[in-house]
């Protein structure tokens, strides 16, 4: 049986201005620093907040490990100069959180749930809040924490049973929704207009599938010529499906 | 108000103590390294600010109050004050126990702990600046 108080750690360089984390990604290893320095800061439109500037022996990472990698990196981190840093790999450490004392796992829970308070009440204190406001939030949601990934899926409307399918391309993906890239000639069939419900169909190289209903927010010309992009919201999506998702947003 | 505490927790309780509405019950900047639980009652959590004390959170029944300085295996100083608001009742934790237990975690999830405790303390410390402004 493998030694649970030894887990797997692994060795990596970065240089000077290479970011480690990305504000929004999904991940959940852990980093420590053995040698140079790493800034660690969380973007809002255009600004740029430096929440800490970490040395030899700070750890970073850690909140997505206690957020059990539910949830998006809160912040980036970029290497300030040449950078050693050690990755813990989350799975072997979560075991042994999992298998804590109940006692420790509540008071560390506890820690968590009021520094989750805290968090908040410095976001609501700061003016950052104040610039939110104007931004459609769930649109702004999707732009911090979407994922690039080249999909294949096929839509329909909402609500249509006959077998009637068009087929487009999903770009980047969030817990909120996707987007997707759709050719042109689609629009003979359906208009692709914001507020139109699609039955959404992913079908995955393992053979799996996954269907998720959803509302088209935004409708734009596609950098790729000749294609539209969609930005989609999931809607009524089932626990299943989100759970297949925020695994694929893990890696 | 009562709450069920899970037997896992209540089992480390070694004894209750009742506070009177207003008591001092941890004081910012003192040392200390007692850990209780909130059994029944409000707290709130102060912090030195300027020339006076700010609240910068209330905490409600099931809160564990005074872990900090054990998570951040640190000297022992309190990073804020916790004061009764209202009569308080609270349950004394084992702290010995606590400890070893704590002890026996691996040295890596441990700094994890400690990182988070210490995100705890500078958030506080920025959310208590950020409320006297």
């Amino acid at each position: 049986m493998p030694d649970t108080k030894v887990p797997p750690i692994v060795r990596l360089s970065y240089s000077k201005g290479e970011q480690i984390i990305k504000e929004g990604d999904y991940g959940s290893s852990i980093y420590k620093i053995l040698s140079g320095r790493v800034r660690i800061f969380t973007c809002f439109g255009k600004d740029t907040t430096t929440l800490a500037i970490l040395d030899r022996g700070d750890i970073f990472g850690e909140m997505a490990f206690f957020n059990l990698g539910l949830e998006p990196r809160s912040a980036s981190a970029v290497a300030m100069e040449d950078v050693a840093l050690e990755v813990w790999h989350a799975a072997r450490l979560s075991d042994e959180y999992n298998n804590m004392q109940p006692i420790l796992r509540y008071i560390i829970q506890q820690s968590l749930k009021r520094l989750v308070r805290m968090n908040k009440i410095v976001d609501e204190l700061s003016s950052k809040k104040e610039a939110a406001t104007e931004i459609d939030s769930r649109v702004m949601q999707r732009q911090y924490f979407r994922k690039k990934w080249d999909q294949e899926c096929t839509y329909k409307p909402l609500g249509l049973s006959k077998s009637f399918r068009l087929s487009g391309m999903i770009r980047d993906v969030s817990l909120n929704g996707v987007g997707i890239e759709v050719p042109y000639e689609n629009t003979k069939e359906l208009r692709h207009e914001p507020g139109e419900e699609l039955a959404l169909n992913i079908q995955f190289t393992s053979g799996k599938s996954i269907s998720l209903d959803s509302r088209i927010r935004s409708v734009r010309r596609s950098i790729t010529l000749g294609y539209l992009f969609l930005g989609l919201e999931f809607k009524n999506v089932s626990k299943d499906a989100i759970r297949e998702i925020s695994m694929f947003m893990m890696f | 108000m009562q709450i069920s505490i899970d037997s896992s927790v209540s089992e480390y309780i070694l004894k209750e103590e009742i506070f009177e509405p207003g008591s001092v019950i941890l004081w910012e900047g003192k040392a200390g390294d007692w850990i209780f639980i909130l059994l029944e009652g409000t707290l709130k959590v102060k912090k030195r600010a300027g020339k006076g004390m700010i609240t910068i959170d209330t905490l409600r029944e099931g809160a564990v109050v005074g872990e900090m300085v054990m998570l951040k295996n640190s000297e022992g100083l309190r990073t804020a004050s916790v004061v009764a608001d209202g009569r308080v009742r609270l349950g004394i934790l084992d702290k010995e126990r606590l400890q070893r237990e704590y002890e026996l975690l691996s040295p890596q999830l441990r700094s994890l702990i400690k990182t988070l405790a210490l995100r705890l303390e500078e958030t506080t410390r920025k959310a208590s600046l950020l409320a006297l402004n």
